[in-house]
């Protein structure tokens, strides 16, 4: 009881820390939600019937048993006397080749035409950020005291700011460290999340209790609010700003993990509790194997949605901490600083070349992100085969 | 299946003596325990070895909890399962493992006891390959072996659970039981989620394989028509007791329980000319958490008297090893 | 002879899903009478409740009916508006559906739940409906009714929530009763009370009864005529005695074979090979050809018709045909 409790409840927090991506998944009815229809139709109230109608689905080519291999060997003596070429012309549809639930959830997150959306724009913001700062003439220049606020023009697509630094530049040199701040601080907090998740979901007992207190306290304490405290302490140590990203990343990544943790720890919990792993003990299988083949590879896709909508929390945190002048501060650029540095009225009425592009920058890749997790999760549900 | 005559001197693969699993209830503020489910309630069979014993009952009766038990899949509460002479509570957990080939269990629904991400050549061979009994060379010819022997093709092997239908499922999970050799075999419900054709293709490959190799089977079901077609012996297992043991012919032919009796006369029968005497039971199934006094069928029972209310009628052999727990009888 | 009350002409029904189009209903007609008890019979998958849906039309997307004509009491139902459909529903067609315990609203207590359609189709004051309802309950068997009108669905058993689910469907005298697997899910001794609840309050009532199941042995204690479906086809259909007596498309046959029959007990059980053709690939053939032992050239290249064969008998199976049959021993 108290696991699908803790179950249901950690997947409310996903859903709602991107409330974005809720949204668009309550308007756009996804393709995962018409096929279990059609299996609760064919066999209305049956839940066997769902897996049935499915099964028949999957089974494209595969339909064929032995026994159905040697039925037309029989019917063909059965119409002795009939070219044999017309008999032939019916054989049973040759086996297709094997495809992998991988390569079915590839497939069906390319159907959600909105999550592929997300998948191609994040693409794009990507090569945006890591390539297209070798295509300006910009680069290298630092500050141009001729070239202040300029409206966008030809030589400055999007103007340039209180420097004369060129927007359009420093936005994609911002996005580089937006970027790497959530997928680092993400790929952080999954290892310890899953790590401990994982310990005290398999353990239980006293390690579990600890491990779940601890992140019970963390996840107590607003997230905001404890990241403008560190924020500020950092800013009192005087670290140099060169290192102030890595130690944003460290800061994010510790207050995401709990979350994490009990996601995972449910899953491990969930999934001990599995059939299949009742058969893996009746075949007497050791621990290890129990571990490595049958319960890790099914947190797999868990953890790639969790990890997938973790890296747009890290993003827009980061970018909070920024504006706030309490992450990372300039001249190293961030979406997050480039907005702060426009956050007076006179720039925020007349110059918005300033913070539009980054702004729209955060909004558009946040987004994105919560589109593809959301496909992610429709397309990597097992229990929606 | 096998022969009937031979039977008693066969020697006693299983013996399971006043089984007991007890769940608490927990209730309260503090989550004391405030009461037992009591799921299996001192029950004792024998099994030889080359027969098949059926286990029926309705839902709640503990038939499947029984099976679990018996495998230490879930701890028992009280009683011993002696398994080939030796007590298997007192194992530790790597001798447990080694017997753990011997005793193979086949789940009701296929497709919750594979791991949905595992090709299944592989959730096949990977217990042989965990106990050591093939190297990984041999594991692919011997997976094949027995995928063919279960009606499998070899193109099987590199599929993924959810690609075949129920009935080419439960033919997996009985070539993974199969494949490690073992001396008995639990089938839970092992047909109840197919439908009628596929379940008769499952049930005589099941018997072709006892045939073969010799199989013990525990073979549990509500399907009293599957049971009958199945066992040699059965025993009808009513809110964790054992209320009536005996011979197939005779517990079809001479049913001495009333609960037998109404079960056996509740299964539709395929025949619409046939016109039976059917004793309806009033009621519904009482909860094991809360079961009634003294005979456990009381509530329902159409020739209750005084006394099953108060006490709990005797399990005894009535002669020729028919075993019933009745006072009227 | 009774007058026909519903009839099913050459109704599609299919659902269109990534992996093709699954023909779930391909061109069924058949009849129902008024009074008559029809079973419609086949596996999972073939097209048995999305028939029934399309009846009510509660196909939702992506299924949709694309073609034929349902007509009840003389009206075409598909060509009826939603709100004329709403109002048939519940009040002149009821629906009991297989797991009852999901069909109920768990936030409203049982009466509440019967008393909704009272009102909204018998008009019924609230005090009126709510007596009624006592009533009802009273009349599907359960006793102590003013206690259980008020109680949750939760905290009833499988049997009481179906005989409850009767009571809502029946509440309103509806002159047809869809009743899909209505016993699948209850144990069998409760399986047993529910069909005799069913057959003496179709006596009282004497409404029609669409039975939709898999099980043969419930088809011939219930059903007065039966109609066999396979792979979304109608493909044999007669009385029921007739049916069981002499069962002609090979599949019919198949199926009554090769389910263990309680006192007919065989050495070995009959199968029929293979499995279910997927849905959405199917041709030009009889859907059967691949496991039909008798299966000849036509058989591979063309479907055959729904034909009487006899007086009341029909069957789609070229082994019947003019011409085509000389191989029938």
């Amino acid at each position: 009881m108290e696991t699908k409790i803790r179950l249901s409840q950690d997947e409310t927090m996903v859903g709602e820390s991107e409330e974005a991506g809720k949204q668009a998944e309550g308007s756009e009815p996804t393709d995962s939600g018409k096929q279990t229809e059609v299996g609760e139709l064919t066999e209305a109230g049956s839940r066997d019937g769902v897996s049935e109608l499915i099964d028949v689905g999957s089974r494209v080519g595969v339909s064929e048993l032995t026994e159905a291999e040697k039925q037309s060997g029989a019917s063909t003596q059965t119409v002795e006397g009939i070219p044999a070429g017309t008999a032939k012309a019916i054989k049973p549809t040759r086996p297709t080749k094997p495809t992998s639930l991988w390569q079915q959830s590839l497939k069906r997150l390319l159907q959600n035409k909105v999550a592929t959306f997300g998948m191609i724009y994040l693409l794009f913001m990507f090569l945006f950020c890591f390539i297209g700062p070798y295509f300006s003439p910009y680069l290298t220049e630092k500050t141009n005291v001729a070239m202040m606020n300029r409206p966008p023009s030809m030589a400055h697509w999007l103007g340039t700011d209180n420097l004369g630094r060129d927007v359009l530049t420093r936005l994609m040199l911002a996005g580089r460290i937006s970027l790497t701040v959530g997928i680092a601080s993400m790929a952080l907090s999954v290892v310890i999340g899953a790590l401990l998740g994982a310990i005290s979901g398999y353990y239980g007992g006293l390690v579990d209790q600890v491990i779940m207190r601890f992140a019970d306290v963390l996840m107590t304490i607003p997230g905001l609010p404890l990241l403008i405290i560190l924020g500020a302490i950092l800013s009192d140590l005087k670290v140099p700003s060169d290192y102030r990203i890595y130690i944003v990343m460290l800061m994010l990544a510790l207050i995401s993990w709990p979350g994490l943790t009990r996601l995972i720890r449910s899953q491990i919990l969930t999934l001990r509790e599995q059939e299949f792993m009742q058969a893996a003990e009746v075949l007497g299988l050791r621990d290890r194997r129990k571990i490595l083949n049958h319960l890790l590879p099914n947190t797999i896709p868990l953890l790639l949605v969790a990890s997938t909508l973790s890296i747009a929390g890290a993003i827009l945190s980061e970018s909070v901490l920024s504006y706030l002048g309490l992450g990372v501060v300039p001249p190293t650029p961030t979406w997050g600083n480039m907005m702060d540095a426009a956050n007076s009225l006179l720039d925020f009425e007349k110059r918005p070349w300033l913070w539009i592009p980054p702004g729209f920058a955060i909004f558009s890749t946040v987004i994105a992100i919560n589109l593809l997790g959301d496909g992610l999760r429709d397309a990597l549900d097992p229990k929606m085969k | 299946m096998s022969k009937h005559d031979s039977k008693n001197d066969k020697e006693i693969l299983l013996d399971v003596r006043h089984l007991k699993k007890y769940y608490p209830i927990t209730g309260g503020i503090f989550g004391r325990t405030v009461g037992h489910v009591k799921a299996v309630d001192d029950i004792s069979f024998t099994i030889r070895r080359g027969e098949t014993f059926g286990l029926v009952g309705e839902s709640g009766s503990g038939k499947s909890t029984t099976g679990k038990t018996i495998l230490r899949l879930t701890p028992k509460t009280e009683g011993e399962i002696i398994y080939k002479g030796v007590d298997l509570d007192s194992l530790s957990k790597q001798e447990l493992r080694e017997y753990r080939p011997s005793m193979q269990f086949i789940f009701q629904n296929p497709y919750h006891s594979l791991n949905p991400r595992q090709r299944i050549g592989d959730a096949i061979g990977e217990a042989l390959l965990d106990h050591g009994m093939a190297t990984p060379a041999e594991i692919r010819e011997k997976v094949l072996e027995v995928l063919s022997l279960c009606g499998l093709s070899s193109y099987h092997y590199d599929r993924f659970p959810h690609e075949f239908s129920g009935g080419q499922r439960q033919r997996i999970g009985i070539a993974r039981a199969i494949i490690l050799n073992p001396d008995f075999v639990i089938a839970d419900e092992p047909v109840s989620a197919l439908d009628v054709s596929i379940q008769a293709q499952i049930i005589n490959l099941l018997s072709d394989l006892q045939e073969e190799r010799g199989l013990t089977y525990l073979f549990i079901s509500h399907d009293l028509s599957v049971v009958e077609h199945v066992s040699d012996r059965i025993g009808v297992m009513y809110l964790g007791s054992l209320v009536e043991m005996a011979t197939r012919d005779e517990l079809f032919a001479q049913p001495l329980h009333p609960y037998t009796k109404a079960l056996l006369s509740a299964v539709p029968i395929p025949d619409p000319t046939l016109k039976r005497e059917r004793i309806v039971l009033t009621g519904d199934i009482p909860s094991p958490a809360d079961p009634p006094t003294g005979c456990k069928f009381h509530t329902r029972c159409p020739y209750v008297t005084p006394h099953c209310r108060m006490e709990v009628p005797a399990y005894r052999d009535v002669g020729g090893g028919h075993y019933v727990a009745c006072h009227i009888i | 002879m009774s007058n026909t009350l519903v009839e099913f002409k050459h109704v599609h029904t299919h659902f269109d899903t990534d992996e093709g189009i699954f023909k779930a209903v391909n061109d069924v007609s058949f009849r129902i009478k008024e009074g008559e008890t029809v079973g419609v019979i086949g596996e999972s998958g073939c097209g048995k409740s999305v028939t029934a849906l399309s009846l009510m039309q509660l196909v939702t997307a992506p299924g949709k009916i694309n073609d034929g004509e349902i007509w009840f009491d003389g009206r075409n139902l598909l060509g009826l508006t939603r709100d004329q459909m709403r109002q048939l529903r519940g009040h002149e067609i009821g629906m009991i559906f297989q797991e009852p315990m999901s069909s109920l609203n768990p936030v409203l207590t049982v009466g509440e739940q019967i008393v909704e359609p009272l009102q909204e189709h018998l008009l019924l004051t609230k005090k009126e409906a709510w007596a009624k309802a006592v009533e009802w309950i009273k009349k599907v068997g359960i006793p102590r009714p003013e206690k259980i009108a008020k109680s949750y669905p939760h905290e009833l058993s499988g049997g009481m929530l179906q005989r409850i689910m009767i009571a809502i469907a029946l509440c309103c005298n509806p002159k047809l009763l869809i009743a899909d697997e209505p016993t699948t899910a209850l144990d069998v001794t409760i399986q047993a009370q529910v069909l005799d609840l069913l057959r003496q309050l179709k006596g009282e009532l004497g409404m029609a009864i669409m039975l939709i199941t898999h099980d043969l042995g419930v088809v011939a204690e219930m059903a007065d005529y039966v109609v066999v479906m396979y792979a979304g086809q109608v493909i044999e259909e007669a009385p029921v005695l007739e049916l069981f007596r002499e069962p002609k498309h090979p599949y019919t046959q198949g199926l009554l074979r090769s389910k263990p029959v309680m006192g007919q007990r065989q050495k070995r059980l009959y199968s029929i090979p293979g499995q279910v053709p997927n849905l959405a690939q199917l041709g030009e053939s009889c859907h059967f050809h691949e496991r039909c032992a008798s299966c000849m050239e036509i058989c591979r290249t063309k479907q055959p018709p729904l034909r009487t064969d006899g007086d009341t008998h029909k069957v789609a199976c070229w082994l019947y045909e003019e011409g085509f049959g000389h191989e029938q021993a």
